[in-house]
């Protein structure tokens, strides 16, 4: 059962500074909150260091104050790109809160929204600009190598590394090796469940972990150097421990330790998940050590004052056949679900706001075969111009349209594949996130193809292009592929699709047809056509007056009128 | 090489086109420009491999590169570094599961067009930005990303997809 956990507060500090009044501390919190406003979030500050009496560098993010080796410049660099969204400030600050406690958080929420972004820029504002994560991308095929390391020869030139790794792959499948990794995730299976049922405590756990992967990492080592591969050691040289990110995370950065982030946590095997219970300690923070063994025979990696670890998983309701993160670890995280209406309002602004912004560009000129396909308009329809109006409008709507029942149809019906003439469900999943809208759009308003017979920019088929490329090539299914087009047709020519357009019911692709055209005349054509429009009025009015006026003289004649009534031309 | 018909051709130079041109604001970072990666599959019929999208790219602006090695992260990062350098595309002919190592690599370049690896030539830790002029082309026949890849949102890295 996952929900929201309030971070835990951390101790009270001993000796703390001369204590200030209640007042005191509301005008300073005042001012904080007054300056987060005025510089948009994020400030920098140095103070004295109580200890050493030097001056110190601290970041204010959101209101959570964290000391940061990034210069003032570097800050403000940071910031000043910065897009920051209501729901990116609700993660960030949450990432900076948990960082503060040492309390490992896991981000729920859906693709798209920037969480991996968001930690490599927390990350800058605490280390610099060059301040880099450790990364981690769940998998299924995620194992032990990523995540606490593997052995490798020290030293190795690049020449002899393409060769060291064409042999590692075929000593990686030998039996002796598989049989070997085998017994180590029977052996962790194990333990985990033990776990789990409580059979034995965590620290009972990590001391198990810690000798189990001790055993493991010796066999492996005394396996790799029965192997060919041990011809790579030349003398003087050895096979080192290549720590992997979760060590890396502990110890690297000369011990001060870096933030990691597993992206994908969900999909990565159970029993894989399980080895970062290494992390959890006390007071639900960060374990102060983790047990392994390692280079030189060392145990313990004591964790670094920066070690910080975000995890990050889709919504495990929507994604259908994932590992779901194991019980164990679940209330060893801080859970932090991005609220799916955030994230759905998220997308529908971006999607829609992206309509006003799409480039207004003049492409260069392409050199194809015209005869086989159809060139990119040289002169396209400016969007800021003119498609921000309303063609920019119908198309972003027309957009939307197709993006979201592009989506309903797909959870419907689902994709498959044929294997051997049996169709079975498809491994590969689709989530669309909004950047998948923006490249559409960027598409339409850079590659717009042209009518040959009315010489106007065909957006039927510009947009027919791009739902092929963005949307349809990802489906497996060639009957789905079908479908989906034959969706797009009926939204562009069909009566589904149909919309009212100055007040007459019109399909999408004739409103679209009457604004290009429209949107393609130039300024001298315009006002010939709004002349010639006003003469034929003109004209028509003028005809319909004589009309009546004839008809008004016939019935005056056969005194079918009433001699008060007024003559049309009074 | 296989011979392939001039439509197809045609279609293949327009994806590389979109490819090359489709620069687009990072939603994020204000003065920040991404560019996306390329995917290719080829239908189960198809006449088209690798070799023949490499060679409708100029001569000389790209590396193919085949990947075959699940655990061999290094030489794609090093092909990788070397199109960097001399501003060349560099084609990925997919004959293997990517490791995870590899697809974390993939998935940074696709959100930021750029990655840090732990571990590679020495370096504890490894960054490289792809230069704006550098394209990342990956071919891969439909039956083998049905059946043998195994990170199942393979297909979410990346933008614009050719079928072919």
């Amino acid at each position: 059962m996952k929900e929201n956990f309030e971070p835990v507060e951390e101790q009270p500090v001993e000796n703390k500074p001369e204590k200030r009044s209640r007042d005191d501390l509301i005008i300073e919190e005042n001012e904080i909150a007054n300056r987060l406003e005025k510089e948009r979030g994020i400030f920098y500050c140095e103070k004295d260091d109580e200890k050493s009496g030097e001056k110190k560098g601290f970041v204010n993010i959101l209101g959570v104050e964290l000391e940061t080796s990034a210069t003032k410049e570097e800050l403000e660099n940071i910031k000043n790109e910065l897009i920051f969204s209501n729901t990116d400030q609700k993660i960030i600050k949450m990432i900076a809160t948990c960082y503060k406690l040492h309390q490992p958080l896991m981000l729920e929420g859906a693709p798209g929204l920037g969480k991996t972004f968001l930690v490599e820029k927390f990350s800058q504002m605490i280390h610099g600009e060059k301040g880099s994560i450790v990364n981690i991308n769940g998998t299924p095929k995620t194992s032990e190598l990523e995540i606490l390391g593997h052995w490798a020869p020290k030293g190795l030139k690049e020449e002899e590394n393409q060769r060291y790794n064409e042999e590692f792959n075929s000593v990686m499948n030998k039996k002796e090796n598989l049989d070997l990794q085998k017994s180590f995730n029977q052996e962790l299976g194990k333990l985990n469940s033990e776990l789990s049922q409580e059979i034995i405590n965590e620290d009972e756990y990590k001391e198990k972990f810690g000798e189990l992967s001790t055993r493991y990492i010796e066999e492996t080592k005394r396996f790799l150097q029965s192997t060919q591969l041990n011809n790579f050691i030349k003398p003087g040289s050895d096979w080192e421990f290549q720590r992997g990110a979760l060590m890396e995370s502990y110890v690297g950065n000369n011990g001060r330790g870096k933030i990691l982030f597993v992206d994908e946590f969900n999909i990565i095997p159970s029993n894989y998940q399980q080895i970062f219970l290494q992390i959890s300690g006390k007071r639900g923070g960060l374990s102060d050590s983790i047990n392994f063994w390692g280079n030189g025979n060392q145990t313990k990696y004591e964790r670094g004052e920066d070690t910080f670890i975000v995890f990050a998983s889709n919504y495990p309701e929507t994604t259908e056949g994932r590992n779901v993160v194991s019980d164990p670890m679940t209330d060893r995280l801080v859970w932090y679900s991005i609220p799916g209406e955030d994230a759905k309002e998220k997308r529908r602004i971006a999607i829609l706001s992206d309509g006003g912004n799409l480039k207004s560009v003049l492409s260069e000129e392409i050199k194809v075969d015209k005869e086989k396909n159809k060139p990119v308009a040289l002169e396209q329809i400016l969007w800021k111009k003119e498609l921000a109006e309303s063609l920019g409008r119908q198309i972003t709507s027309i957009g939307l349209f197709l993006d979201e029942n592009f989506e309903k149809q797909y959870q419907q019906v689902g994709d498959s594949i044929d294997i051997n003439g049996s169709k079975r469900r498809r491994t590969q999943k689709l989530e669309l996130s909004p950047r998948n809208f923006y490249r559409f759009s960027d598409y339409i308003s850079d590659f717009q193809t042209r009518n040959n017979e009315t010489g106007f920019v065909d957006f039927t088929e510009t947009l027919q292009n791009a739902f092929e490329m963005y949307y349809v090539n990802r489906l497996a299914s060639p009957e789905l592929r079908e479908n989906m087009k034959k969706l797009f047709n009926e939204i562009m020519a069909g009566s589904t699709g149909k919309v009212n357009f100055e007040e007459k019911v019109m399909t999408r692709k004739e409103v679209l047809d009457i604004l290009t055209e429209r949107a393609s005349l130039t300024e001298e054509e315009r006002k010939k056509i709004k002349i010639e429009e006003e003469e034929r009025i003109r004209k028509a009015a003028e005809l319909a007056k004589n009309n009546a006026m004839d008809k008004e003289e016939a019935l005056r004649k056969r005194n079918l009128l009433q001699k008060t009534t007024k003559k049309i031309n009074d | 090489m296989t011979k392939i018909t001039s439509e197809i051709t045609q279609k293949i130079k327009h994806y590389l086109e979109v490819i090359e041109k489709m620069v687009y604001p990072d939603q994020h970072e204000r003065n920040n420009t991404l560019a996306d990666m390329g995917l290719i599959i080829f239908e189960p019929n198809s006449q088209v491999n690798a070799l023949d999208v490499q060679s409708i790219l100029p001569e000389g602006k790209s590396v193919l590169y085949k990947m075959d090695n699940f655990y061999d992260y290094e030489t794609f990062v090093s092909k990788l570094i070397e199109a960097n350098k001399s501003n060349q595309w560099l084609i990925v002919d997919c004959l293997d599961d990517f490791s995870p190592t590899t697809i974390g690599i993939i998935k940074q370049i696709g959100e930021m067009n750029k990655f840090t690896v732990l571990n590679f030539r020495n370096e504890n830790s490894f960054q490289l930005k792809i230069n704006p002029e550098t394209r990342i082309i990956f071919c891969i026949n439909s039956d083998f990303l049905e059946e043998k890849i195994s990170y199942p949102y393979f297909l979410n890295i990346f933008g614009a997809i050719l079928r072919i």
